[in-house]
């Protein structure tokens, strides 16, 4: 299958033909949907909202590679010809706000001195699709504003001095790889849809889907011309279905049904039983069946309720608890979300009690390894001579994000206000705010028209050479003097009239709370750390910081919360924190980095782990040197030389920690002092865990050091 | 290209449901409603199940001194059509005319500066009925335009300073609606409750130096787990809406079936709806008389306060509010006068979100309420909300 094409991280909107070039493929010659192979529920989706477009759009989670972009882009395919052409538009994974929503058409309005709009994304794809590749790294505030343009079908805009409201019915197709973060709960549920998307397993069928894809790339021309006749019957199929839907009956007692799956499954919010009702009213007229039947109630329950219920559309990374699996008797026993393991990805459910068995045994381990290497890989040659180095000093672009590259604070982030341009600004890259620049300009036209149409008038005399009018120059807007061909209408702006936007990053630590939930800690200490976490997210709450929460037992570790600002559902999930197992304190430490480092593409500032640990580091990351007979101290020295890797890990990373030792008093502990010392974090020791001193403690010095950088 | 002009975006395009049917409530002169992109509002009437919910957005529309009302509670459950289908309940109010933050022609300490000169210059400002306003700030506005900044073109063709006022001057006497209030950016909350304290809005921004009235009733929703709201915000609404997720098989159904009946043809939906919103808009309109009848007596106020003592509440905010929603429920009822079931039914939204003194606690769903309720007016027996629609 064709490689997932890369996000575009330029503020010009790709077309589709540009995208798919990148990707190797021929422009505007999308792989045909009839020719995908195998995702079975992914294309059952899109033919479903092919058929009504009520049902608002397809959130399609999976892996890197697994073919997610292939299937969104063939959906245009399928679509009936008749209203045609459907506006496509695809949003980058950077949007910004005033291109998603319209903003003031900077050309248009010093032309003519009239403040004109230049349409956003999301109004142009009115009576069209919407496609974005990599929805979850949107930033949370462009997330809600697609959210509200979704639910009303329009697009408010109260900024830059412009208030417009424009139609923006659209059918919005996402895809989104769970690993890399999770979409916001209020756009994932405005949107009908949702289904996860797995790789082949069997060999022959990968290797049909190369041979495909292969075919395809060499000539897409025939390749299409080949799957011609499916496609069109395809689309036939669903012409048809649009048709048949106005006359397709539901009966109450499947309406009852639908209603009490979505309640057993605990699924938020009444939303999503209309759209199970749509869903499998389409199922139906695609079936040609004027009543709802099993079947469609089915695929209504597989597409609609199940990935809402408790576990969400990001099952992966949903932080919460799981409310126990699924009830069994519904028609879709058979369509558990399939947790698709990802490379790389160290967190996995903690298996807290019991053995886990044996289908899973090789899993985290193999995990566990990539999870090694690829730190070891992360890690830069110089990398022994950070050890030394003070930590809060590396410059930001020392952290490298392989999507994008860092950019400076000051030209990102929410147009908050404007200020008059001076000296000070103009060095730094910074944003004109025309609004602002306009405004301050604009009391002065009059006077300023009058003045140029003298000194037009007085040059012109004094070069008496009568009709040789100078011309427009706009090199001359330096010196405050510009000859506008018509000076009626022109604006005239001087460099001291120009603003520039301030900026306004979402700022505030990041907290990562990173809790050992092993069997040491149940006994009364897991009570002392919770309470102690709590009181910490108190602190953090006041101070507008962002808490993540990573839990590590058994022999690995798992993200419960990402960077949130809600300290509601922390301290739920805190409260709901289980203990027991083994002591992966590396897993744990390796996901809250990976946490870090995703996090830090989003939103500014320092970052800061937070370890809550007794100390008994007992698990490895490496299995081999878990099981493979080695003794205790050839472990030990295995975990010591990992934890030593992710000290320095941390501090070429710019991530501030601080180890808060859990342990009781009365055995003198010094494991937890040397894992502090071998991570190169702050050595808490609280016996009862006086949390605001604790905080303090940990905000002080971060405090500091972020002073210092400025 | 899309020229915009500030009159053709700035009806707000929710408050446009008809209300031809409705009896003046005061005799003056209609002016036709310029209504943008109407389209078909949901009755507030067809809404299922929520009941405290539709009752908090009552009760602030019959006494807007509440302090408006915060929904909080899980996403999908029908916050934001409660509140958009307000405006189909409103009566019209008399405005002053050309007045470009629809002043109150009778009250004339909260008149704009335009009108004061005018008033001063001789005569009394002429009047027309208007809708009440029901605007949206949506998450992305930019605080010019909440506030309102220098009017760029009538500077730029005519060279003057005027002032083009933002939602805030639109927002004046009528609801201002935040959707997932907590999302919105810190320096817009700290307008909002500047605003919202004082009932003026004051821009010195841009050259422009001007104060207006902006009285508004502030609606908010917010799914708590979304993000926290912040505390001062939290104090300043009045009533305190709960709002779950209907587990009701039945009322599920008939949520589904409404709102497909709605879809497929609008219109026809808000006719047949139309007597029930009629006769909802008939018992607003009377209790809006009656609320300004008469205050609760002594004695049922003493009580209010023995209540908020008892829970510990900080400030008055929390005896005003109850006395006042109580007032209002009582004359949503058809009553001139207050009873301890009215306070009953209200004290637990009017204080709930007071109660907590720290952010971590989780709101109380009204459980200390009702036993400091059960000690201090013991006999009443817990009259349920779903009596009151």
């Amino acid at each position: 299958m064709a490689k997932a094409v890369p996000v575009h991280h330029s503020l010009k909107t790709s077309t589709l033909g540009e995208a798919a070039q990148e990707a190797g493929l021929s422009p505007a010659l999308p792989y045909p949907f009839a020719a995908i192979t195998g995702h079975r529920l992914p294309k059952l989706a899109l033919t479903l909202l092919a058929v009504d477009p009520s049902l608002k759009g397809l959130l399609i989670s999976a892996g890197p590679g697994v073919g997610k972009t292939t299937l969104a882009r063939s959906f245009a395919g399928i679509l009936p010809v008749q209203p045609a052409p459907y506006p496509y538009v695809e949003v980058p994974a950077n949007v910004t706000e005033d291109r998603l929503l319209g903003g003031l058409d900077v050309e248009q309005t010093l032309a003519s001195g009239v403040r004109c709009l230049s349409p956003g994304l999301l109004a142009q794809a009115d009576g069209g699709l919407v496609y974005i590749d990599g929805l979850s790294l949107v930033a949370p505030a462009a997330q809600a504003r697609i959210a509200a343009a979704l639910d009303s079908g329009l697009v408010r805009i109260e900024r830059e001095g412009l208030s417009h409201i424009a139609p923006a019915r659209f059918i919005l197709i996402a895809t989104y790889d769970g690993a890399e973060g999770e979409v916001g709960l209020s756009l994932a549920d405005r949107v009908g849809l949702m289904v996860s998307a797995t790789p082949e397993g069997k060999a022959e069928d990968r290797a049909e889907i190369a041979t495909r894809v292969d075919q395809y790339i060499r000539d897409p021309q025939r390749f299409l011309h080949r799957y011609a006749a499916q496609t069109s019957s395809i689309r036939r199929q669903i012409e048809q279905g649009r048709i048949n839907l106005p006359g397709v009956e539901i009966d109450r007692a499947s309406r009852m049904q639908l209603s009490k799956i979505a309640r057993t499954l605990e699924v938020e919010g009444n939303r999503a039983d209309l759209f199970a009702v749509r869903a499998a009213k389409a199922s139906a007229a695609l079936a040609g069946r004027t009543a709802v039947d099993d079947v469609d109630l089915a695929t209504a329950v597989q597409l609609v309720l199940i990935p809402r219920g408790q576990a969400s559309p990001a099952h992966e990374s949903d932080p919460r608890p799981q409310a126990g699996p699924p009830e069994g008797r519904n028609p879709a026993e058979t369509a558990q979300p399939e947790h698709s393991e990802k490379a790389g990805r160290a967190a996995k459910r903690p298996e807290s009690r019991g053995q886990p068995d044996i289908g899973s045994l090789d899993q985290p381990s193999r995990i566990a390894q990539l999870v090694v290497g690829s730190t070891l890989a992360a890690l830069p040659d110089d990398a022994a001579r950070a050890k030394s180095k003070p930590r809060g000093r590396v410059a930001s672009h020392h952290r490298g994000s392989r999507r994008r590259a860092s950019k400076s604070p000051a030209t990102h982030g929410r147009y908050v206000g404007s200020e008059p341009k001076n000296a000070r600004v103009t060095r730094t890259a910074t944003k004109i705010a025309l609004d602002a620049t306009l405004r301050a300009a604009a009391p002065f036209q009059k006077s300023r028209r009058a003045a140029l149409v003298q000194r037009v008038q007085e040059e012109v005399q004094a070069n008496a050479r009568p009709g040789r009018v100078p011309e427009y120059d706009p090199r001359s807007v330096a010196d405050g003097t510009v000859y506008p061909p018509k000076p009626s209408n022109r604006v005239i702006i001087k460099p001291c009239d120009l603003h520039v936007k301030k900026l306004q990053r979402r700022s505030g630590m990041l907290f990562v709370f990173v809790v050992d939930a092993s069997g040491s800690m149940a006994a009364g200490r897991m009570g002392q750390a919770k309470g102690a976490m709590i009181k910490l997210l108190r602190k953090s709450y006041l101070n507008r910081d962002s808490v993540a929460l990573v839990a590590f037992a058994g022999d690995s570790a798992k993200v419960l919360l990402g960077p949130a600002r809600s300290v509601t559902l922390a301290r739920r999930l805190v409260e709901g924190m289980p203990a027991g197992g083994g002591t992966p304190l590396a897993a744990g430490l390796i996901s809250a980095v990976k946490l870090i480092q995703l996090a830090r593409k989003r939103l500014s500032g320092q970052a800061m782990l937070v370890i809550l640990t007794d100390g008994s580091a007992n698990v490895a990351l490496n299995p081999a040197s878990q099981t493979g007979g080695l003794g205790r101290d050839a472990r030990d020295a295995a975990i010591r030389s990992e934890l030593d890797l992710i000290g320095r890990l941390l501090a070429v990373n710019d991530i501030a920690s601080v180890l808060i030792d859990t342990g009781s008093r009365f055995v003198l502990n010094s494991k937890c002092r040397d894992v502090a010392a071998i991570l190169r974090a702050r050595y808490v020791y609280l016996p009862h865990f006086e949390a605001g001193s604790v905080f303090e403690a940990i905000r002080q010095p971060a405090a500091n050091q972020s002073r210092d950088r400025q | 290209m899309l020229l915009t002009r500030w009159l053709a975006a700035s009806t707000p395009c929710l408050a446009a449901k008809a209300h031809s049917e409705e009896p003046p409530i005061r005799k003056k002169t209609k002016i036709p409603e310029n209504s943008g992109l109407a389209s078909p509002v949901y009755p507030f009437a067809a809404i299922v199940g929520q009941e405290e919910m539709k009752l908090a957005l009552l009760l602030s529309l019959i006494d807007p001194h509440i302090g408006g009302v915060l929904i909080m509670g899980h996403r999908g459950t029908g916050k934001s059509t409660a509140v958009r289908s307000l405006a189909g309940l409103l009566p019209r109010m008399a405005k002053v005319e050309g007045c470009l933050y629809g002043c109150d022609p009778e009250s004339p300490a909260a008149l704009c500066g335009d009108c004061r000169s005018r008033v001063r210059k001789g005569g009394a400002p002429r009047s027309v009925l208007g809708a009440v306003p029901v605007v949206d700030l949506p998450l992305g506005a930019t605080e010019d335009r909440v506030c309102g900044t220098l009017d760029i073109e009538r500077a730029l063709t005519d060279g003057v300073k005027a002032f083009e006022p933002g939602l805030l001057a639109r927002a004046n006497r009528g609801f201002l609606y935040i959707d997932e209030v907590n999302l919105l950016d810190d320096h817009l909350v700290d307008v909002l409750l500047d605003v919202a304290a004082s009932g003026w809005n004051v821009v010195e921004r841009e050259g422009v130096s001007i104060r207006h009235p902006a009285r508004f009733v502030l609606v908010g929703s917010c799914n708590p787990e979304e993000g926290e709201l912040r505390p001062q915000l939290l104090d300043r609404f009045g009533l305190h809406a709960e709002i779950h997720t209907i587990t009701d098989l039945d009322q599920r159904v008939e949520i589904v079936e409404r709102r497909e009946a709605f879809e497929r043809n609008p219109v026809l939906f808000c006719e047949e709806w139309k007597t029930d919103q009629q006769r909802l808009r008939r018992r607003l309109v009377r209790a809006n008389d009656l609320v300004q009848s008469k205050a609760a007596d002594r004695p049922l106020l003493r009580k209010i306060a023995e209540v908020c003592l008892v829970l510990g509440i900080d400030g008055h905010r929390g005896e005003l509010t109850i006395a006042r929603s109580a007032r209002a429920l009582a004359a949503l009822d058809g009553r001139s006068t207050t009873t301890e079931s009215d306070v009953r039914r209200v004290a637990a939204m009017a204080l709930r979100h007071r109660l907590r003194k720290d952010p971590l606690d989780s709101i109380d769903s009204g459980v200390s309420v009702e036993r400091a309720l059960d000690r201090i007016l013991p006999q009443a027996q817990g009259s349920k909300l779903s009596r009151a629609i």
